[in-house]
């Protein structure tokens, strides 16, 4: 992809801006990171320092040491700032463009259905600036990231109240391998939106191992009222990003091919795995545990995604075409 | 340690020129006077004459406001000549966020949102961690990342387009036009037209932008990922207003794939399997705009994008058949036969 705008020269409002933003957030991030801090602030971690020796240098009259910002990094590579007395001890109003993601992301949020996330908003929305608030509140209008829930509302309130209180639930679960319905005792750990779906995360008594389960075929989740205990160490972030994939992936490798819009769709979907072939269409290798799971996923791609191998993938995609085109005769 | 006499002043960078100014007029209780500013603050030079200093200091306040700090201009005594002249302060109320007090929940909550929504990489999500974090130490306290369980995760993998998504969001802001180049769905070569973009919005992992179409006139969507800014980014000439009855909620809210588009609108009649039955309904259920029949496990909806209805059914193989209207039928009939034809 052509780079969309040359890189700008850094002119001095913009060296001045992120110095500002790095002083009115000093009493946010003392003790933290350098590149977390780095990486929050848009900059390099280079810049960073620099940032920090420019705001060494100012501060107030007579610019006496006790006058001027202190900003040094320890040996552990942890940022610490000290600001002339009485000065930048509280952080600067939120910006336009930090209220805008508070607001969004509480939106966005909300599938969450936490009180006090509810009520942590409201009050930082009556502790800002009605100017920034406002501007916030427009820019807000015109932006919408929240995941879609569609009908599975109530399901996702029992599913997200057993999580958080870690109460088992009896699930009826539709399994494409086995085109029906099974009934199984899941502890749920969490739900993860993910692009485009909710996810159940869970250990299934029936399988005896922690599974991923599509929210949206799930006919029906009751909670038991039995609790259960969370695996100690077991993170929600960390099992999606290293383990998710892993767990549904595994024995058969499968190739697929797409053209047309559809390698856009891989691009999003396998961001690590897709590669770009010459005539311009994009493969993509993986693993899946059942190649029955995946026929629906190929199918719902149109012509525009191929099965390259195995055969035995093809096969399955054609006769589930097949049964399909049977209809229409 | 800086002393005054380690550098010629005029060297002094104008950052730090600027954040000297900033600090200065923050911790006044009186307005300072241009004479006190341009001898007191670092970065200034009273040995030149006063109109120069007057120029850069009148630079100086515009670039401010340009961050968002706003310098007063309020009347004040010049203490050398007693004269009332012109002074300067900024006022820490508008400058400082207000305490805010948070329960632990409350910070809890706060530390979540912001460690896992902060990463997703969101373009307009950009600034959600130091939100948070400003917000949490305004009243005195740390947050809480890393010692909760988390239960709910938000991913939405923006992929590629965060640059364009902060171009359209400035575009946005600014209400002025774009120059984009198109490619609507099925074609190879992208059409050029002006559009004045009202809203953007992510919907399954892809970012939409609705807004005035110069070429086809009216409201329309785009998907980012099918357009391209032409020109840079900014249309130098075009400002537009958003209209006042336009809601981007109202826009977005509860549609389904085949709602997304600007076909002729088709009334489409499906029926399910019993084991999908319920599935298209937890999909669809809440919308209005979709009717199920319980008895004869049909579903019927209004299409205008047939590429993503066929999409969605699909994926059902046979378990669901898509009764009327009859061409659409056919073409589906059609595009199962080349998949049959690409597999073989």
């Amino acid at each position: 992809m052509k780079p969309l705008m040359r890189k700008k020269k850094t002119t001095s409002a913009d060296k001045t801006k992120k110095a500002l933003e790095l002083a009115g957030k000093l009493p946010a991030l003392s003790g933290e990171e350098l590149p977390d801090v780095a990486r929050r602030l848009g900059v390099t971690e280079k810049e960073l320092i620099r940032l920090a020796e420019t705001l060494s240098m100012c501060g107030l009259p007579p610019y006496t040491p006790d006058a001027l910002f202190d900003v040094y990094i320890d040996e552990n590579n942890r940022i610490h700032a000290r600001s002339p007395v009485g000065l930048l001890e509280r952080p600067v109003q939120l910006s336009g463009a930090e209220g805008l993601a508070l607001l969004l992301a509480g939106r966005a949020a909300a599938g969450a259905r936490t009180p006090a996330l509810s009520s942590a908003l409201e009050k930082i929305r009556a502790a800002m600036n009605p100017a920034k608030l406002d501007a916030a509140d427009r820019a807000a209008k015109s932006l919408d990231i929240a995941p879609e829930t569609g009908g599975l509302d109530p399901l996702l309130d029992t599913i997200s109240s057993s999580s958080a209180d870690s109460v088992k639930l009896e699930m009826e679960y539709f399994t494409p391998s086995r085109g029906k319905v099974t009934s199984r005792v899941v502890r749920p750990y969490g739900l993860i939106y993910n692009v485009d779906r909710w996810l159940i995360v869970g250990w299934c008594e029936m399988r005896g191992e922690t599974r991923v389960f599509r929210a949206d075929r799930v006919k029906s989740a009751r909670a038991t009222g039995e609790k259960f205990k969370r695996p100690p160490g077991f993170d929600l972030e960390t099992f999606r990003r290293d383990e998710m994939f892993k767990h549904i992936e595994r024995t058969i490798p499968v190739r697929l091919r797409f053209s047309g819009g559809a390698s856009g769709w891989a691009c999003g979907r396998w961001p690590e795995r897709a590669r770009s072939d010459n005539d311009g269409s994009v493969s993509v290798e993986f693993r899946a545990d059942r190649l029955e799971n995946i026929v629906g996923m190929i199918l719902s791609l149109g012509p525009e995604a191929r099965v390259v191998s195995p055969p035995e993938l093809k096969t399955l995609v054609a006769s589930a075409a097949s049964a399909a085109l049977s209809l229409y005769k | 340690m800086k002393l005054m006499s380690d550098k010629p002043e005029s060297k002094i960078p104008a950052p730090e020129r600027l954040l000297n100014l900033s600090v200065y007029l923050l911790e006044r209780k009186r307005p300072a006077s241009l004479r006190e500013i341009f001898s007191e603050v670092e970065g200034y030079d009273p040995s030149k004459d006063h109109d120069s200093n007057r120029r850069m200091f009148i630079r100086d306040r515009e670039t401010l406001r340009g961050l968002d700090i706003e310098t007063l201009m309020e009347k004040t005594t010049d203490p050398a000549t007693g004269a009332e002249t012109e002074g300067y302060r900024i006022d820490p109320a508008d400058f400082y966020m207000e305490r805010v007090t948070f329960s632990d929940a409350e910070v809890e909550a706060l530390s979540r949102l912001g460690a896992r929504l902060g990463k997703t990489g969101a373009a307009p999500l950009r600034e959600l961690e130091w939100a948070v974090a400003k917000a949490i130490s305004s009243g005195g306290r740390r947050s809480a990342a890393g010692s909760f369980v988390e239960t709910v995760l938000l991913n939405f993998e923006p992929g590629e387009d965060s640059a364009k998504v902060e171009a359209v969001q400035t575009a946005i802001s600014e209400r002025r036009g774009l120059e984009i180049k198109y490619r609507a769905p099925g074609t190879q070569k992208g059409s050029s037209r002006g559009v004045d973009p009202y809203g953007l919005f992510l919907r399954r992992g892809q970012w939409y932008v609705v807004g005035k179409c110069h070429l086809r006139g009216g409201a329309r969507m785009f998907r980012l990922d099918r357009l391209e800014i032409e020109g840079g980014a900014l249309s130098a000439a075009r400002h537009f207003d958003i209209p006042a009855n336009f809601s981007l909620e109202e826009y977005v809210k509860r549609r389904a794939p085949w709602e997304f588009g600007d076909e002729r609108p088709a009334d489409v009649s499906i029926r399910f399997h019993p084991d999908f039955f319920w599935q298209a309904r937890n999909a669809w259920g809440d919308l209005d705009s979709v009717s199920f029949d319980e008895n004869s496990r049909t579903m019927r909806l209004r299409s205008v994008n047939e590429q993503a209805l066929f999409g969605w059914l699909l994926g059902f193989a046979a378990g669901a058949e898509l009764l009327s209207p009859r061409p659409a039928r056919e073409r589906f009939a059609a595009v199962l036969k080349k998949i049959i034809e690409n597999a073989g």
